[in-house]
């Protein structure tokens, strides 16, 4: 295609164009913004500007490059080795039936997509757009099907909690993440890697482009496009205790806000229940939550006592994770917790006899107590011990609204992914953030490329790019505001000490005030270095401000819910209220600041609960625990 | 909450260790010395984030997963290739790049894509 063959780049290949950004190459493209005079030292053209190239974003990519549109993929980081694709430890939920008919595995006939769709929608607390979780359901077997055709091998199968049939195939999200890349790079997609985009460029018709910082040269590039599809994932970074990598720091969900975009259910950041708290090493590793899903465990309080009893008297540890993290954050918020301030997870149930036989009782990755790349027997010789534990923010559930095409409100701004929202509702079920990945991925990817092929390359808007570049330009002046790394710890100190696990009314708008006066001290970051290459500290100056522009949006959400459903537990208003609040919380910005409006669920096949409930009872608790 | 009770380093149980990282790029190559405080099973990532954010923030060095996965923190400590979110800081150490001829700054290097970098890297093709 590409109707503006003029305005097409000399270079689309990603090697030449990293050589060219290193001034290794005399190619160079005489652009628009150089004709402009303005501070941009690169520009490329493409059909679809794809952002983010792990799990959902190289799904996207493929879907563009198959229907013959030029995409272009950049990642904040290594492709491959960044993103938290990644780390999933690796199921990829499809009903049972699907796994049993197509894949093979000991799955139960009595599933169905429906089934599925129903179970999400109870364990998401009846808020997902129901849909959205509709195609969810039904598309994710063909989506796996292509996985395997592609050369993913099933290494198992499991039943995890909140699942009322075995869902969960089993791929490493490491052997995930590199098939997609050797596909990404089998199909030729130019992949810019290390490029941090800072901002979107729009104007009345929608999105045009973005300007990205290349973090290997410190040049600013300005990326004209089509369409856009953000595939950043969540925002977990935000939060002092996280399972997520370095680059979670919210970016699409800051840059769609600060384009137009509308977020929805921003109150609900999933936190994982059992994750290592000591030693640092480990610290945010997930290890004890896989080892409590798979194995009896106790959950216990400083006293002994396994609280979860309080909580969900049937299921107890085997809970779904909202449930068990609340309860774990009340527990210490009420001085029953760890040593270190956490909790305890304890095997001493179990006879030391059968604990000689332990290491084969972990499938696939985390067989010989091997928990990612640690060898945990190293850190914990006997398991005699309770391992000391706690929450950390593990997943985004909510995030960029959008339609069944993937479409956020500003047109041609697509989204997918991690940090989308209406998919899961409140709480996410183990295993099907790998399968939101490819179904969402390939949905956005084709419903951007018809959008790109009946659509233009514009010009951007000069002021606005001047305004994005001016953001990269104050880190590289002298200022005498709080350094980089000083506002990024007072960030995650206003989300562990004010926003937290559970929230109340005080402290959240005690949060507001400390991110206003954060926030004036953004323009004013103080930075060290300026050496151009690799500059950790520009990068984290552009990081803090969406990282702050999310928590905003998190603690607004919050005050604004005023009961306790999925991941958020608001301890002044500890009932869920059907009557009150199946709603939806969208919020935007513009320049006379939020506005938040309530929006009702989206129903299709299951009708919503009515009354109110006890935190954690979904309503149909006749349902066989397992 | 969460934070509110995360371990603060009490001065009994850290002690201090003295690290030299080879930093620099291209032909460039100095010995920047570091003397950080360390508490019991701390990674070298942990101690180099230490150095960015409590001692020198020019240093550079990139990583992802932190749990020994992505491979983004490969390096070399006392000249062994490592992950330094997987490695613990037992002593006094050496760290330097991964590889001279990818590098891009101080510890960060262009790690060739997809390829077999450590022996333990069993997805990799």
């Amino acid at each position: 295609m590409y109707a503006d063959k003029d305005k097409k780049p000399v270079i689309t290949n990603p090697e030449n164009i990293t050589r060219a950004l290193r001034g290794e190459t005399g190619t160079r493209i005489i652009p628009w913004s150089r004709a402009m005079n303005l501070p941009i030292e690169e520009e490329i053209c493409c059909d679809v500007l794809v952002i983010g190239t792990e799990g959902t974003g190289a799904r996207a990519s493929i879907e563009v490059a198959g229907r013959g549109v030029d995409v272009l993929a950049v990642t904040k980081g290594f492709l491959a080795r960044s993103g938290a694709t990644l780390t999933a430890d690796g199921e990829i939920d499809v009903d049972s039936r699907s796994a049993r008919e197509i894949f093979g595995v000991e799955g139960s006939l009595d599933d169905s997509p429906e089934q599925f769709a129903r179970d999400m929608i109870r364990e998401g607390d009846y808020l997902a757009d129901q849909r959205l979780v509709a195609i969810h359901t039904e598309e994710a077997p063909a989506r796996v099907k292509e996985l395997l055709d592609w050369g993913a091998r099933l290494e198992g199968f499991i039943h995890a909690p909140g699942h009322t049939y075995p869902r969960g195939l089993w791929i490493p999200g490491l052997k995930l993440a590199r098939l997609l890349a050797r596909r990404l790079r089998s199909v030729g997609i130019s992949v810019l890697e290390n490029a941090m985009v800072v901002d979107l460029l729009r104007d009345a018709e929608g999105v045009l482009g973005a300007v990205a910082l290349h973090i290997p040269t410190g040049r600013l590039l300005l990326l004209r496009s089509r369409a856009v599809v953000l595939a950043t994932g969540g925002a977990m970074r935000v939060f002092p205790l996280t399972t997520a990598p370095e680059e979670l720091t919210g970016d699409g969900l800051a840059i769609a806000l600060r384009c137009g975009a509308a977020l929805q259910d921003m109150e609900f950041p999933m936190f994982l229940p059992y994750t290592f708290l000591t030693p640092p090493a480990l610290r945010g590793a997930t290890f004890p939550y896989d080892v409590s899903t798979l194995l009896e465990v106790h959950a216990l309080n400083r006293r002994g006592e396994r609280y979860m009893a309080h909580w969900d008297p049937h299921r107890l540890e085997k809970s779904t994770r909202d449930i068990n993290s609340v309860a774990a954050a009340m527990e210490i918020r009420a001085g029953r917790g760890s040593q270190a301030g956490g909790t305890y997870l304890s095997f001493k149930h179990l006879p030391p006899n059968l604990l000689e036989f332990s290491a084969e009782w972990f499938p696939g990755n985390l067989r010989n107590w091997r928990g990612a790349g640690f060898q945990l027997r190293d850190f914990f010789p006997s398991l005699e011990e309770a391992w000391e534990v706690t929450p950390a923010c593990h997943f985004w559930n909510g995030g960029l609204k959008i339609d069944e095409r993937c479409r956020t409100i500003v047109p041609g701004l697509f989204a997918a992914g991690e940090g989308t929202a209406g998919i899961h509702g409140a709480n996410r079920l183990a295993g099907n953030a790998l399968t939101m990945t490819q179904v969402w991925g390939k949905r956005a990817g084709s419903f951007a490329a018809a959008f790109a092929e009946s659509s233009k390359l514009r010009e951007p808007d000069r002021a606005q790019v001047e305004e994005v570049a001016r953001k990269v330009l104050r880190l590289r002046s002298p200022v005498s505001g709080p350094s980089v790394v000083e506002v990024r710890q007072e960030i995650r100190r206003i989300a562990g000490e004010m926003v937290g696990i559970v929230r109340e009314e005080e402290s959240l708008s005690q949060a507001l005030t400390a991110i206003s006066d954060l926030r004036d001290q953004l323009p004013r970051q103080r930075v060290q270095s300026q050496n151009p290459c690799f500059n950790r500290e520009w990068v984290e100056g552009l990081q803090n401000e969406n990282m702050l522009d999310v928590l905003e949006a998190v603690v607004r959400a919050s005050l604004a819910r005023r009961e306790s459903r999925g991941a958020l537990y608001r301890v002044d208003y500890p009932f869920t209220d059907d009557d009150r609040w199946l709603r939806n919380l969208v919020l935007q910005r513009d320049d006379a600041g939020w506005t938040i409006r309530e929006e009702p669920v989206q129903e299709l096949s299951v009708s919503l609960p009515q009354g109110k409930r006890a935190y954690g009872r979904k309503g149909d608790e006749d349902r066989v625990p397992r | 909450m969460v934070g509110k009770g995360t371990r603060i380093v009490s001065p009994d149980k850290a002690r201090v260790i003295t690290v030299q990282v080879r930093r620099g790029s291209g032909d460039e190559n100095r010995l920047a010395v570091y003397e950080v405080p360390v508490e019991p099973g701390q990674s070298v990532l942990g101690v180099l984030q230490y150095i960015y954010d409590h001692l020198d923030p020019t240093l550079t060095f990139s990583c992802s997963c932190r749990i020994g996965l992505c491979s983004a923190c490969l390096m070399r400590v006392n000249g062994k290739a490592v992950r330094a979110c997987t490695t613990l800081a037992e002593g006094d150490m050496l760290i330097e790049p991964y590889s001279d001829d990818a590098r891009i700054r101080d510890l960060v290097v262009h790690l060739p894509r997809l390829a077999k970098l450590m022996p333990d890297d069993e997805s990799s093709g």
